[in-house]
Formats: C-alpha cells, structure tokens, sequence
C-alpha cells in the first residue's frame, strides 16, 4: 500500500484522485521537523515538498504543485526542496503554469522563469535522477484550466510510472526531459536573456573579486576562493530593515549554482565559485537575523555558497 | 477537525447542494481554483495590504456566496464577511475580482451589478454550535464528508437558498 505524505490535505487528496491504486493509500500529514520518519526528515531537511510518496517506507516520487507562474524572482521559491529530493536520488516531478494571466490592475499573461529549465537539465545530470516540469495547462485567455482536464497529463504519467514501479529509468522522464529542453531552447528564442545571467548575477575572476573585496575577506576565504579561478556573485538586495526571509534567494542560489557553478554532486563540487553578496547588510546584523540553525529554514543559506559578502565583512562557507 | 478538514468538507456540501465553486484559497495550500483578492479599497494600487483572500466563493444561480472556513466559530472571520456587507467599495472590488477573472458574466452579461450585490450571502463554516446571526448564515460541518447543516441568519434577507 502507498502512503503519500503531504503538508495538507488539499494537496493529498489531490494526488490521490491522480490514480486509482491511491484510493487506498493512507495521507500522513508531515509534522514539524524531529517529529516524522528519518527519511522524511531528510527530505524536507531544507523545507517541505507537497506530496512524498512512499511504499513500504521508501521514497518513490516528490511532487510539487503550485498555481502560481514562477516569474521572475519567484521561481527560486520552491528550488530548495526539489533539490533536496533529487539529492537523496528520489524522481521529481513540479506541476506547475509555463504561462498564465496574472490579474490586478497589471494584468497580462506572465510567463515562467525559464533559468529554471536549465537548472533542472543540470540537476538531472548531476545526480543522474530525474527532475521534471509539467505545464498546468492554460486556456486561450490565459486562464489557467481548472475544470479537471488541468490534471490529465500529469495523471497520464504517475499512471505509467505506477505500472512501472516508479521506475527511476522509465522512459517517460526521458521523454519529459526531452519537451523541457524543448520548451527552454523555444522560450530562448522568444526572450534571449534567459540564455545569460539575470542582472542580478555577474562572473568575475576570484583574483579581482579578491582585489576588490579584500578588506572585508578573511585568509581563509581568499585561500580558498583562489582555488577556483572564476567566480559567480549573486547580489542580493535585501537591507538591515527588511525581516528576516529566505525566499525566493535561497532557492534562487541553488539555480545559479547548477546553471553556473556545480559540477559534482557534493556541495563542494564546483567549477566556479558562488558568492551571496549583501551590499547593504552588516556581517553582525545578519548572524543575529539569519543564524545557520537546522530548526529553522534560515539554515538553507548556508546550503550551497561558498561564500556570504556583506558591507562590512563575510562568512566563509567551504 | 482542522481548518483543512473544514474547508475539504464544505466544498463537497456545497457541491453536493448543486452550487458551483468559483474561487477560494484553502488554508496552507493551493487547490485548483481561482483565488481572488478583495482588495482595501484605500489601497487598491499599493499590493496586498489590507486586501482579503476568502477561503471560498460559491455560486447558485444568480446568488454568489462568500465562506469563511475555522475549526470553530471566529470572530475574525465574522470580522471579515462584515467588512463586506457593510462595505459598498468591498463589494464593487469582488465583483470586480469575479468579472475579471471570468468567473462570472463569461460570454455575456448574467449577472448585473445590482443583482450581485442584492443576491450575495455570507456563510461561515466551522464545528460546533453558536448563536445564530443577524446577517451571516453558518454550515455546521459533521465530519469532513460534507456533512454539515445550513444554519439561516436571522434576517431572512440574508438567506441562503439551497
């Protein structure tokens, strides 16, 4: 029997009407954490996915749902937990609108980030495990469809997998993969700056990186900085007023970091380095709002970088 | 029952009862539906402060109902549909929000502004008992298989017809 383990029962129910071998299946609502099972733990050791499922207490598929065009900035919001999941080798499938109107007083059809593409083809390579987008269908308004048949492909394909055992090497990722490069090399030629760096993001070589920072770098940055001789610095914008918060910037450094740095499935792996840059924050102000604490999801920006710059100093990460 | 519980089983009431779900925001969570934002109306250009998300909007003919959805009776949400009801602007902007979004008046016009604002009703679900209220009727949820009893506001203006 499965058991599909949620954050709700919206959500889980959804996912149980996806196929008919979940009828019987049991939902777990996922606790707090140090209160669930060690693998669901691990899994939402960087945050909380929508839908786990298991058998026998084996993790066969993450899922994660949203309605929400991940625009912009945004798509960085749920990366964290994706990534997690497919770090502990488990596939990885997120439903959610490639494009969709957005209403108010701006209203107009927006459209997905689609570094996010890119970074799913990394992820995969990676860590050889599937990772996977699936459009939540719109209508000809831009009106996201929400009438049942929204569901059909994504029901199509846990169907195939569930008579396949949730097979990692089912060919039907393979297939996914093959329409998300698609939709990333179309959504390319539609808008060309998803091929380069968001503005937000530059590359710069470690040593000039290291001249110009210098004063507020420790020996054991630089030393280890210098290990990489090109290195990709995510500015953040976030001030000393703002509270503390970590989406969508913490998921966003797991985007760069695949796109533009990782080159191994160990944290260290990196052909560059990846820098947080806070130009507006001091060192002190930020370990007093943002403590690396494993209860809290203000740990997840310590996750990745090798780095944090703030105005006045940093922390060295690896 | 929990706030999820709540909000699963009134939905299947009132799809049992033949309305239609238009919209709504379930707690911790997205669902396949709209979620529409009734905004403050001083502050209709500055984002979402002030604004309110209703847990659900249902539709029976020409009646649009607003739903608030707790484990137990709450005053907030009483707070919350009587910012409606005594709200000429609050009222203007879901319409608005309804339009806009097609939700309502799709192809042609159904639903003028005058009947909407004649024909909408307020509900808040929850378990448990509770006086009756002037204006806002309440769905006393059973268990979370949409079991649950209509309980009618005292000025029947206010009805909700099943």
């Amino acid at each position: 029997m499965y058991t599909i383990y949620s954050d709700n029962l919206i959500e889980a129910n959804w996912f149980k009407s996806l196929n008919k071998k979940f009828s019987d299946s049991k939902v777990v609502l996922i606790k707090s954490r140090g209160n669930n099972l060690p693998i669901i733990e691990k899994i939402i050791s960087y945050d909380r996915p929508d839908i786990i499922l298991l058998k026998n207490n084996k993790p066969l598929l993450v899922v994660e749902k949203t309605r929400e065009v991940p625009t912009g900035h945004n798509v960085g919001q749920r990366m964290a937990r994706l990534v997690r999941s497919v770090e502990l080798q488990i596939p990885t499938i997120y439903f959610f609108p490639f494009g969709s109107m957005k209403h108010g007083e701006h209203a107009g059809v927006c459209e997905m980030n689609a570094r996010i593409l890119l970074a799913f083809k990394k992820i995969w390579k990676i860590h050889n495990c599937p990772i996977v987008a699936v459009n939540w269908l719109s209508d000809e308004d831009g009106e996201i469809i929400k009438d049942g048949t929204e569901d059909k492909e994504i029901s199509n394909i846990i169907n195939i997998l569930e008579k396949d055992s949730f097979n990692i090497s089912n060919k039907i990722f393979q297939k996914l993969k093959i329409d998300n490069e698609n939709e990333y090399l179309e959504r390319v030629k539609r808008y060309k700056p998803y091929s380069k760096k968001p503005p937000s993001v530059y590359e710069i070589k470690t040593i000039k990186f290291i001249n110009k920072f210098k004063n507020r770098l420790s020996t054991e940055s630089i030393e280890s900085l210098t290990k990489r001789e090109d290195s990709i610095v995510y500015k953040i914008g976030l001030n000393e007023k703002t509270d503390p918060r970590q989406d969508p910037y913490t998921g966003m450094q797991f985007i760069y970091d695949y796109c533009y740095c990782r080159n191994g499935q160990n944290v260290n792996d990196k052909e560059k380095n990846l820098i947080l840059e806070f130009p507006e924050i001091r060192n002190e102000i930020w370990l007093k709002k943002n403590p690396n604490n494993l209860n809290t999801k203000s740990s997840n920006w310590y996750l990745t970088a090798n780095l944090l710059l703030f105005k006045d100093g940093d922390i060295f990460l690896r | 029952m929990n706030e999820d519980q709540i909000y699963i089983s009134s939905k299947i009431w009132f799809k049992k009862n033949n309305f239609i779900i238009l919209a709504g925001q379930p707690p911790n969570g997205s669902d396949h539906i709209p979620v529409i934002e009734i905004k403050e109306s001083s502050n209709i250009d500055k984002g979402s402060r002030g604004s309110y998300k209703p847990d659900l909007v249902v539709q029976k003919n020409n009646s649009i109902i607003v739903v608030e959805c707790k484990p137990r009776f709450d005053k907030n949400d009483q707070e919350k549909l009587s910012n409606i009801i005594y709200s000429e602007d609050r009222k203007k902007e879901l319409f608005k929000e309804l339009v806009q979004r097609k939700l309502i008046n799709k192809d042609k016009e159904q639903l003028n502004y005058n009947n909407f604002i004649s024909n909408l009703r307020y509900c808040m679900s929850f378990s448990g008992e509770n006086n009756k209220l002037d204006k806002i009727s309440y769905l006393k949820i059973f268990d979370d298989n949409g079991n649950a009893e209509l309980i009618q506001p005292n000025e029947t203006l206010y009805s909700i017809t099943i």
